[in-house]
């Protein structure tokens, strides 16, 4: 339980808020490059700014305050020029720092373009990814997870915006025991209530239920122990499902929760950035491992997708969305509120691993409250070459695609293209229909 | 969490995320007195004294690890 007080200072990401100073130390990813494809300007919100994200027509990435400062229209009808934004109203073009540098209706000679300036920040891509730096000079480098240089895997991004703080969704993924339950028990719900009963799995906890009816597969997925690390990135989660012991990857790798607001699960990472203090912009960035003896031409473009929202604002549902762990994630997620009040919440010891978690982000709002530098910004080129990362795949990365990813029950795989071609590759197209489970 | 498993010295996590160290224990109400060790929402409350229900009391600390049964 924390107080509304406290509460709002982990949630709240505005400027000059605690949180929002923290989260603007790292480079946050506002949208994929394939999305720039199809249209070059995009109207991007994040710690609760308005900004424009653009693409010039010599490549450039730029992303700036939202308003033209002219006559204040927006620029999200921008036109993209060689260089900069321009202005649909009087043709007042921006560079990519912000300087305004043409006012075509202003004398050639006169200096005003020079003293008219906006908002402009730092903008790199990595992996097909776009992200943005928000906080102070001197900026820190982009990380390069491994994931996004490793050789001979594909890719594909998938993002959608779930009306709800960041924090919930985060606090999801240190949370080990809602997998029986959300994407176990009520995921047979869901086959069920969308008339295919004849899919579930049966989920259940270590002496309960009956025999398992022929023809049906058992999940079993009760958490028999939990266990969470701190390490230099962020912290470690483990687990010990019904059957496995403490020497199974699940134990004895696990895998990470990214500090302050990425999780890697599997082959695939998940980013909560923050739209505002109520939306968050989810990202799910995926790597496929290949099989043994394949390999795969590095892809010219990566495939970006949109993931539909399964629940509504106002709590309208639909179930066909839910049939898979995204779906079933921000349907909870989404019902905690715009932002969950944490001093009506009840914690049990099967939460420690939330608590653990909110001591660490307590304990780097101290840090740079002392204008200190907090964890996970990097600076030193050598040390940034490639940064490894545990994961309970990495012994045969195949195995685990093959056995976890290709069910796309997990992440957001039931819309991946890169997933849905690989499906259908390898199991046919028949693989690919509805409901997955 | 179960009082019969704390004994006072040891060092517990509280539901707000807080280290304190248990000082007594009162088996019948189920509550138990702590001593603020740590507390990054309320520095204020460090080195203070409280009553807290069972409930308030989420695991004892084991530092940069921590792991339980379910």
């Amino acid at each position: 339980m924390l107080t509304v007080e406290e509460n709002d200072r982990l949630t709240r990401v505005g400027p000059n808020t605690p949180m929002g100073e923290l989260m603007r130390r790292y480079w946050q990813p506002i949208a994929a490059l394939a999305e720039l494809d199809e249209n070059p300007v995009k109207l991007v919100r994040l710690l609760g700014e308005s900004l424009i994200l653009y693409r010039d027509r010599k490549g450039t990435l730029g992303l700036i305050g939202d308003t033209c400062p002219h006559r204040r229209i927006s620029l999200e009808y921008g036109i993209p020029e060689d260089v900069g934004l321009r202005c649909p109203y009087h043709g007042w073009v921006f560079s990519e720092t912000g300087q305004c540098v043409e006012m075509p209706a202003e004398s050639p000679e006169s200096t005003f373009p020079s003293r008219v300036k906006i908002t402009g920040y730092l903008v790199q891509d990595i992996a097909g990814l776009i992200f943005a730096y928000l906080g102070p000079d001197p900026a820190p480098l982009l990380p390069r997870w491994d994931m996004f240089v490793w050789d001979n895997v594909l890719r594909d991004i998938g993002s959608t915006i779930i009306p709800c703080n960041w924090l919930q969704i985060m606090e999801n993924s240190l949370d080990p025991t809602h997998v029986e339950w959300l994407h176990g028990r009520f995921s047979d719900y869901v086959l069920e209530r969308i008339g295919r009963k004849d899919l579930k799995r049966e989920f259940f906890r270590v002496g309960e239920g009956g025999p398992v009816p022929e023809g049906q597969i058992t999940g079993n997925f009760d958490h028999e122990k939990i266990g969470f690390d701190e390490f230099k990135h962020g912290i470690i989660k483990r687990r010990v499902l019904g059957g496995q012991t403490e020497d199974h990857p699940n134990w004895r790798i696990g895998h990470p929760i990214l500090f302050p607001n990425v999780l890697r699960v599997g082959s695939n990472f998940q980013y909560r950035v923050p739209v505002d203090d109520t939306h968050t912009l989810h990202i799910w960035f995926t790597a496929y491992p290949q099989p043994p003896g394949e390999t795969v031409e590095k892809q010219e473009t990566i495939p970006f997708y949109h993931v539909p929202l399964p629940v509504d604002g106002d709590g309208n549902a639909d179930w066909n969305l839910m049939d898979n762990n995204s779906g079933q994630d921000i349907a909870a997620w989404v019902t905690q509120g715009p932002i969950a009040d944490r001093s009506q919440e009840k914690l049990g010891e099967s939460d420690k691993g939330i608590i653990l978690y909110r001591r660490m982000l307590r304990q780097q709002l101290a840090i740079i409250e002392d204008e200190g530098e907090p964890m996970n910004v990097f600076r030193d080129p050598a040390a940034n070459v490639c940064i490894d990362l545990p994961w309970e795949g990495q012994e045969d990365p195949w195995a685990y695609a093959r056995r976890g990813l290709m069910r796309r029950t997990g992440q957001a795989g039931k819309y991946a293209p890169v997933l849905r071609d690989m499906v259908a590759r390898l199991d046919g197209e028949e693989a690919l229909k509805g409901p997955v489970h | 969490m179960n009082l019969q498993d704390l004994s006072v010295g040891f060092n517990v996590l509280l539901d707000t995320g807080d280290l304190a160290e248990v000082l007594s224990i009162n088996d019948g109400e189920q509550t138990v007195r702590v001593c603020y060790l740590d507390a990054l929402g309320q520095p204020q409350l460090v080195g203070s004294e409280v009553w807290l229900s069972a409930d308030e009391v989420i695991s004892i600390d084991m530092g940069s690890h921590s792991e339980g049964q379910t």
